[in-house]
């Protein structure tokens, strides 16, 4: 078996050097080299001065310089056995003994023949050999390409029973290994099979980096974080859903959540009545409690501003939906959890710096796509009709000066002869080419640009890993004078001082700054009119009049008043009137891991939280809210001349502040083994939470910038308001609250699996928390879950060959949620500072309620996972049922009992007297189109989600549903047999034909008995259109790529909804100037209403004939529409394209967002997104570079 | 082998020992400002929830059904609140459906009037005497303040005969939720209401630290209004003496300025408990429209007439709440008080005096040096002058509605109302039916109450 290399002659050493790189390629093959050198010229004494040398390099030295030809195997030099030569004009012999020390090798020296061989056993040894068969001991890491180790590969020593599965470093360990030849195989989902042949002779074999490959095109993403553990997806029978990897890195965003957007099964982001984004995993499972998602960053629940996270750190994010998944979290799992994890450094990694840099450039706002405008033309038409019909003159000769239109001033002063009819005409006609819109989005908008810049190190060795980071985040908003900046640092540490012990050490930091500009917020109050001017033609800013009349506010500064006009234009300018907030967050970490022997580890772990976050106001003396503040509490002669001030000159302040910190203790228990065909996972903990907030503010006038003083005012005293005669004290924001969360959980999880087919597992948790009044044992609440999974596919008799892969789930269970304002008592809430007295004055908050109880949700899951042959189609299918009992709901009350609950104004209380079911499919398909050079993939994500609420023990006036159903009065009234949220509305009859009135149906007549059919009595007088938040979304993308180009396109989808849009509302637009697009197709004259559903104006304004045409089934429209959501185009280099590169991988890529809206229902080009005005989120495109070296 | 064990009870105590170490610790209170009421200081806070007790929170719907304004056909057809349209109208059903919202608020702050009284059985007297006796009069006081104002709605005007059969309101003492409502008889609500006010008049104190705070004078003056409402004169003259014994004062009108937009100051000397009605669309000083015919009753020097009435835009309109701004005081003051026992001495026989408190308060409200007293020669003829002058002088204080309520039950003074909508005309004559407005249906359904025929 020996081969023999034999030279002649004289080697150059260039030659050498490649025969060492064979050496070194060709390591683990078994073969002798045998070396013949001449001895003509060569010494028998060497010099060989390097540390760590392999024997064999020893060797080679020995064979070069002396001449002896050297014999050995390989399988004698197992592993890597390294010595430090130390070698100057030493003997041969000295070099031999020397380096074969403590070695199981000895040699004999024949005919300049050197033969290394074992050492025969000595007499211990003999002895030892009696009792144990000889065995080693064999460990390694498993990773992937990229270093990231493997967690949950099984690893095996082929036909024995040594089996292991490796843990949350990748590593796996056999101990006592027999002597022998064997076959070390490494299997893991979407990974190559790894095989190699091992022998154990006595020493341990350790294999610090075992690679595995990917197969392409099937999943990837393997491993799942609960937020207590990390589990293989092979083996967790519960619901997670991730997003694709890919994809989340390239989404150019500021922060995390909303790069999931689309990208998540069974993630919704919906909108709510106020066009606030709300996530909801698989809908809602709540009526009252708090229905957001737990959000957990590293292992514990996150309290701060999730724009405090650098998006750059996150490694992974994991979506638990299903009990079993969430129910370790316990009672703050009902509505899902969102997992996020940061990245950390790797073992055995040598220093990797990766950076990523980009830049976004949003488009304009469009300002002209809300609805709610009438065009100058048509709105002085309105002001000429309703001047004739007599609508001003109140206003006009009103003493508290209200605002008045310039057309309407005019048309003021044609009448009192103040102008002739020729120039009003000529000076109105003026007027009617003018729009507003067009002023501010010249001046207060501009295109927003984001830039975003991240640079990360990390690295490990054996003993210890580190990670450091660091971003920076500048942000120019839309509106001119708002930005954001953000810097993050983050640092994570693991040593392992001594053998067992690990200790992980962190800390992050964030401070942003956010500011914006309220030159705006003053058009806000009082009129307005569409051809208001905010500048002249050449720019300079112009003053506006929409809270006094023009004449007043001219005429203040002659009678002794401070300038009353408003000019935002100036006050953008200027600064003014501005805000700003800092936010600083510190998160530190520290954990304690000890293993006590193989698969079993204490886990210790604590997070200290704290968030600052200081919000500042700062007016200026000569903004108009300071200036119109101080006219209106000043004192004034009868004439109408100020006499004397009360709020003294200078800026105001407005200062809000808060404060949060979070204590998290965990300490947890981990068992992994396995024997035979078993394997058990098992973990069980403690943990306790500590959360406090802090919030105060204040209100500081005569506020000095530049020395910081400030002047008292007198908060108690009402004064008389000029020129409105109300009676008001000084207005302040001073205000202080606090809040302290205490929980105490004990959890527990455990999996079992057999035979790598069949994994059981159970999980149950018992929370405590301080929740207010609450008696002892109803404080805490056992939740828990169980979940099956089954491998068909690994079943004998599963022959199905185009389906290589199918794997059933089902899981069943509980998890909690809670309403933090409900209590068991009668309590009260305190406030301070009481009208006139000044004094505390108490809310009563509750009725007692001594059977309170947590919510509960049941959630059942069933799935399904597959994989084609060749990874052409896979994926998987499942279906939810929820069921929630004890729900948070009201109760009626007589009205006499006297609990007028403080939100609702209603007679009613709240208990645990609702119930609602859900249930829905996730469905996620990845396919392989084309794989040849041109590749193309898709992935297609689908979501159902209903809920219905069950019980429900207060009838809600149906009245109440029309108007507030979706949410939109902040008060939620639910139906039973609904969903929570739902549009209702009054049935439509059409306009009546000869006057161009709503027409709607009384006790089962056509009607215009407005009173009557603005109240309806029963469900069925009403409409119910449907659920007012999607029940089907998801998304659709495609890649292709060719070479190093990879295209993306993202198209996503929301459908199965309802929304309300805006339309005319008469009486606001008399009243205030409220103006919307419909006016221009009213109804004006008989035959109008075969076209048209939009009423007719009358003099003067009916509210409730409005109301009931606002409210009407002809103002809802289908929500359904498809998005193209964006676009992303990437180019990827690393060494294999790029030779020289200093990189080892280098990506350019551009994002184009926000593209638009492909597919609509509705008629009325509307953003369902944002149907009832608002501005939707203009295009935007991103450049951006991203690699490592 | 031994380092594992240490280890391993280290850390197995850190983990497990560490978090359950104190007892208490979950009983933490988890919202700073959150209580269960429990100290005398906590029913003092609830005591002064203004919004509850004082703030625009009387029911208003007597001033809005009663003859004080009227509205044009424009400005009523754009009310939006439809109970205050319909009882502007006297109409049979004024909730179509909708809800009503005072009547819940009223039983509201019986409810913390309730908690109060439970609660402070709790707490021992003797450690706190007097701020005791405060909280418990106070509680009383506006317990029985709006039991007043509820059966002035829902509950027949008192007669002394019918009394005892006719349905009175619910008398909730208890804050338990649990207890059932059931309607209490007339007779049965204003024992209640005196008793109560008798009780807490002898633990009032006789300042209070504000005037939204109850105190002796109040409880002595609402004693007086509700003898008066129940047609008990000497009751009701005893109380107004006993009042003014204490607080006598009076404003000058002389002293005010007529031009400015709501002469009269918030809390002046005259006021003895402030409370104001609930805002209403109705009553806006744009909206309602001031009877001609009243405001001509008004003599060119009774300075009521500037400080009262104002012009906005052609038509009249009321500026002069007894709170310096568009709210409508409806609470207590001593020109009530004057009037009722100038009411009682006239009725009881005793016409010089009732002359002389009319003339007293008069000679406040006439311009300096331009006032001829009122002269009468019979009891009668001094009657018919102070009703007259109620009439003017006590014009939206909430006060009309049961003055027509229980003045309609005597022929001699007994009117038709009558209100005129775009042509049609709606009259509510003497002793109608609709002089007691229906409770909410809720109420009906959940309780099970009769409700009132109208």
């Amino acid at each position: 078996m020996y081969k023999i290399y034999t030279n002649n002659g004289c080697i150059l050493p260039r030659y050498i050097k490649k025969f060492l790189l064979v050496m070194k390629i060709t390591t683990f093959l078994i073969f002798v080299a045998f070396m013949q050198v001449s001895a003509k010229g060569l010494a028998q004494r060497l010099t060989l001065i390097q540390k760590d040398v392999t024997l064999k390099q020893v060797f080679k030295e020995i064979n070069k310089q002396t001449g002896y030809n050297i014999f050995w195997s390989d399988s004698q030099l197992s592993g890597d056995q390294k010595v430090n030569a130390n070698f100057k004009d030493a003997s041969l012999l000295e070099v031999l003994n020397k380096c074969l020390e403590n070695t199981h090798l000895t040699y004999t020296v024949e005919n300049k023949t050197v033969v290394i061989k074992e050492k025969p056993p000595t007499i211990l040894d003999k002895i030892k050999s009696v009792f144990t068969a000889p065995s080693a001991n064999i460990t390694g890491i498993v990773t992937d390409s990229l270093s990231n180790p493997l967690i949950g590969a099984t690893v095996a020593l082929e036909n024995t029973k040594f089996i292991s599965v490796t843990d949350a470093d990748g590593k796996f360990a056999f101990t006592n290994v027999p002597n022998g030849k064997y076959k070390l195989v490494i299997t893991y989902v979407g990974y190559k099979k790894y095989a190699r042949d091992v022998e154990v002779n006595g020493g341990n074999l350790t294999f610090p980096r075992l690679i595995l490959y990917n197969e392409s095109g099937k999943l990837t993403e393997v491993v799942v974080s609960t937020g207590y553990q990390t589990i293989p997806q092979e083996r967790a029978t519960g619901s997670f859903a991730q997003p694709d990897k890919d994809m989340y890195n390239l989404r150019v965003s500021t922060d995390v959540i909303s790069k999931l957007d689309g990208i998540t099964s069974g993630l919704a982001f919906n909108k709510d009545a106020f066009g606030n984004t709300v996530l909801r995993i698989r809908g809602l499972s709540t009526i009252f409690a708090n229905a957001d998602p737990l959000i957990v960053i590293d292992n514990f629940p996150y309290e701060g501003d999730i724009n405090n996270i650098n998006p750059n750190d996150v490694e992974s994010v994991t979506v638990l939906k299903d009990a079993a998944a969430a129910s370790i979290w316990g009672v703050r799992a009902g509505n899902g959890v969102i997992v996020i994890t940061t990245k950390r450094g790797r073992l055995n990694q040598p220093l990797k710096v990766g950076f990523n840099s980009n830049v976004t450039v949003s488009d304009k706002p469009n300002l002209k796509y809300d609805r709610n405008f009438l065009d100058a033309n048509d709105f002085i038409n309105v002001e000429q009709y309703l001047f004739n019909q007599g609508f001003y003159s109140s206003k006009l000769t009103d003493p508290t000066f209200p605002a008045i239109s310039p057309v309407v001033n005019i048309l003021n002063e044609q009448q009192n002869g103040q102008i002739s009819a020729s120039d009003a005409n000529s000076q109105i006609n003026a007027l009617r080419g003018l729009d507003e819109r067009n002023d501010l989005s010249k001046y207060f908008y501009r295109r927003a640009v984001n830039q975003q810049y991240g640079l990360n190190l990390s690295g490990g060795t054996d003993k210890e890993t580190y990670y450091f980071s660091t971003g920076y985040d500048n942000d120019l908003q839309s509106q001119v004078g708002s930005k954001f900046d953000r810097i993050t640092i983050n640092s994570l540490n693991t040593f392992t001082p001594i053998k067992n012990l690990t200790l992980t050490a962190g800390l992050n930091y964030t401070q942003s700054i956010t500011k914006s500009d309220n030159s705006l917020s003053e058009l806000n109050n009082g009129i307005s009119y569409p051809y208001m001017q905010l500048a002249s033609a050449n720019g300079t800013p112009l003053p506006v009049y929409n809270n006094y009349n023009q004449s007043f506010v001219q005429s203040a500064q002659a009678n002794g008043f401070l300038n009353w006009q408003l000019n935002p234009l100036q006050e953008l300018q200027q600064h003014l009137n501005t805000s700003s907030t800092n936010e600083y967050e510190i998160r530190a970490i520290a954990g304690l891991k000890y293993t006590f022997f193989r698969g079993l580890n204490i886990d210790v772990k604590y997070q200290y939280e704290r968030g600052i976050n200081e919000g500042k106001n700062l007016i200026d003396q000569n903004s108009y809210y300071a200036r119109n503040l101080a006219n209106e509490y000043s004192n004034v002669t009868p004439t109408g001349q100020f006499s004397s001030g009360v709020i003294p000159l200078g800026g105001i302040l407005n200062t809000a502040n808060s404060d949060i910190t979070a204590n998290n203790f965990r300490g947890q228990i981990n068992y992994d083994n396995s024997w035979g065909k078993s394997m058990i996972t098992a973990i069980g903990g403690i943990e306790v939470r500590q959360v406090s907030t802090t919030t105060g503010s204040n209100t500081t006038y005569g506020y000095n910038l530049t020395n910081d003083t400030f002047q008292q005012v007198d908060y108690t005293t009402y004064y008389p308001l000029y020129p409105s005669q109300n009676n008001s004290s000084i207005p302040t924001n001073l205000y202080f609250a606090g809040t302290l969360n205490r929980f105490r959980s004990y959890f527990s999880n455990a999996a079992y699996t057999f035979d790598g087919r069949y994994t059981f597992s159970a999980s149950g948790r018992i929370d405590q928390s301080n929740f207010f009044g609450v008696n002892a044992n109803s404080k805490s609440v056992p939740l828990w879950s169980t979940g099956l999974k089954w491998d068909i596919d690994k079943e004998n008799f599963y022959h199905i060959d185009w389906l290589p892969s199918l794997k059933l789930r089902a899981t069943y269970g509980f998890s909690g949620n809670l309403d933090k304002n409900l209590t068991a008592f009668t309590t009260a809430l305190y406030y301070s500072h009481a009208l006139f007295t000044d004094a505390n004055y108490a809310i009563l908050q509750n009725p007692p309620n001594p059977n309170l109880q947590w919510e509960k949700t049941s959630t059942a899951n069933l799935g399904i996972d597959f994989g084609a042959k060749g990874g052409i189609l896979s994926g998987s299918i499942e279906y939810y049922y929820k069921n929630g009992t004890n729900l948070i709901g009201d109760q009626t009350l007589a009205p006499s009992v006297g609990f007028v609950n403080p939100v609702t104004l209603n007679s009613i209380y709240r208990g645990n007297f609702a119930a609602m079911k859900g249930n829905g499919v996730d469905i996620q398909l990845n396919s392989k189109n084309i794989d040849k050079t041109f590749k193309w993939t898709s992935s297609f994500l689908f979501s159902h989600t209903t809920d219905r609420v069950t019980k429900y023990s207060v009838s809600n006036p149906v009245n109440n549903l029309v108007l507030y159903g979706n949410g939109s009065g902040g008060i939620i009234y639910a139906q039973t047999g609904k969903p929570v949220y739902g549009i209702y509305s009054y049935r439509w009859a059409g306009l009546d034909p000869t006057n161009g009135n709503p027409r709607g149906y009384a006790n089962g007549q056509i009607s215009e008995d407005y009173p009557t059919l603005t109240n309806p009595t029963q469900l069925s007088d009403v409409t119910y259109n449907g659920p007012a938040n999607p029940t089907y979304f998801g998304g659709l993308r495609n890649t292709f790529a060719w070479k190093q180009i990879s295209l993306s396109v993202n198209i996503s989808y929301k459908m199965g909804y309802y929304f309300r849009k805006s339309s005319i509302d008469y009486g606001d637009l008399f009243n205030s100037g409220g103006g919307n697009i419909d006016f221009t197709k009213r109804w004006q004259k008989p035959g109008d209403e075969k076209f048209t559903n939009v009423p007719s104006m009358i003099y003067p304004d009916d509210p409730t004939r409005g109301l009931f045409y606002d409210f009407s089934s002809v103002t809802v429209d289908n929500g359904d529409h498809i998005r193209l959501q964006d676009v992303t185009l990437s180019y990827d280099l690393d060494k294999s394209h790029w030779k020289r590169s200093p990189f080892s991988h280098l990506q350019f890529y551009t994002y184009a967002n926000n593209l638009g809206i492909i597919w609509r229902a509705n008629k009325d080009g509307l953003d369902p997104d944002y149907p009832r005005g608002g501005i939707p989120n203009p295009r935007s495109l991103s450049f951006g570079i991203r690699g490592n070296f | 082998m031994k380092t594992k064990y240490i280890m391993f009870v280290l850390l197995a105590s850190l983990a497990i020992g560490l978090p359950s170490c104190k007892k208490d610790w979950l009983d933490a209170k988890p919202i700073q400002n959150l209580v269960i009421p429990s100290t005398l200081q906590d029913y003092q806070a609830l005591l002064d929830n203004y919004n509850v007790f004082n703030y625009g929170v009387q029911p208003p719907w007597g001033e809005t059904g009663a003859d004080n304004y009227y509205l044009t056909y424009a400005n009523w057809q754009s009310l939006f609140s439809i109970p205050d349209k319909n009882t502007y109208v006297w109409a049979k059903d004024i909730y179509q459906g909708s809800k009503g919202t005072d009547w819940q608020n009223s039983y509201q702050a019986v409810l913390y009037a309730n908690v109060v009284l439970d609660g402070i059985k709790t707490i021992n007297k003797s450690s706190n005497p007097a701020t005791y006796s405060n909280i418990q009069g106070s509680a009383l006081f506006y317990r029985s303040y709006n039991f007043y104002c509820l059966a002035d709605l829902f509950a027949k005007p008192y007669n002394p005969t019918t009394a005892s059969t006719d349905l009175g309101i619910p008398l909730r003492v208890s804050s338990d939720p649990t207890i059932k409502s059931i309607r209490s008889t007339v007779q049965q609500t204003y024992d209640q209401i005196t008793n109560d006010l008798v009780k807490a008049s002898t633990m009032l104190p006789i300042r209070p630290m504000f005037l939204l705070q109850p105190s002796k004078p109040a409880a002595f003056a609402m004693l007086a209004r509700v003898y008066l409402t129940m047609g008990n004169y000497n009751k009701a003259l005893l109380y107004a003496d006993s009042c003014l014994a204490i607080n006598n004062n009076l404003l000058d009108f002389n002293t005010l300025n007529a031009s400015s937009s709501n002469p009269i100051p918030e809390f002046n000397t005259e006021t003895i408990f402030w409370i104001a009605l609930r805002r209403t669309a109705n009553m806006v000083p744009s909206r309602l429209v001031i009877d001609s015919n009243l405001y001509k009753s008004y003599d060119q020097n009774d300075l009521r007439k500037s400080i009262f009435f104002g012009q906005v835009g052609n038509s009249l309109t009321f500026k002069g709440s007894y709170d310096g701004s568009q709210l409508m005081f409806s609470g207590l003051a001593t020109d009530e008080i004057y009037l009722i026992r100038a009411e009682c001495n006239a009725r009881l026989g005793n016409t010089a005096s009732s002359l002389d408190d009319l003339n007293t308060l008069m000679k406040n409200r006439w311009t300096a040096g331009d006032f001829t007293p009122f002269t009468a020669t019979t009891s009668a003829q001094a009657l018919q002058l102070v009703l007259t002058e109620r009439r003017k002088e006590l014009i939206f204080r909430g006060l009309r509605w049961a003055d027509l309520r229980r003045l309609n039950m005597d022929p001699n003074y007994a009117i038709s109302l009558e209100r005129n909508l775009n042509g049609q005309i709606y009259s509510l004559p003497p002793n109608d039916p609709k002089y007691v407005y229906p409770i909410p249906d809720q109420e009906i359904q959940i309780s099970g109450i009769q409700q009132n025929s109208r």
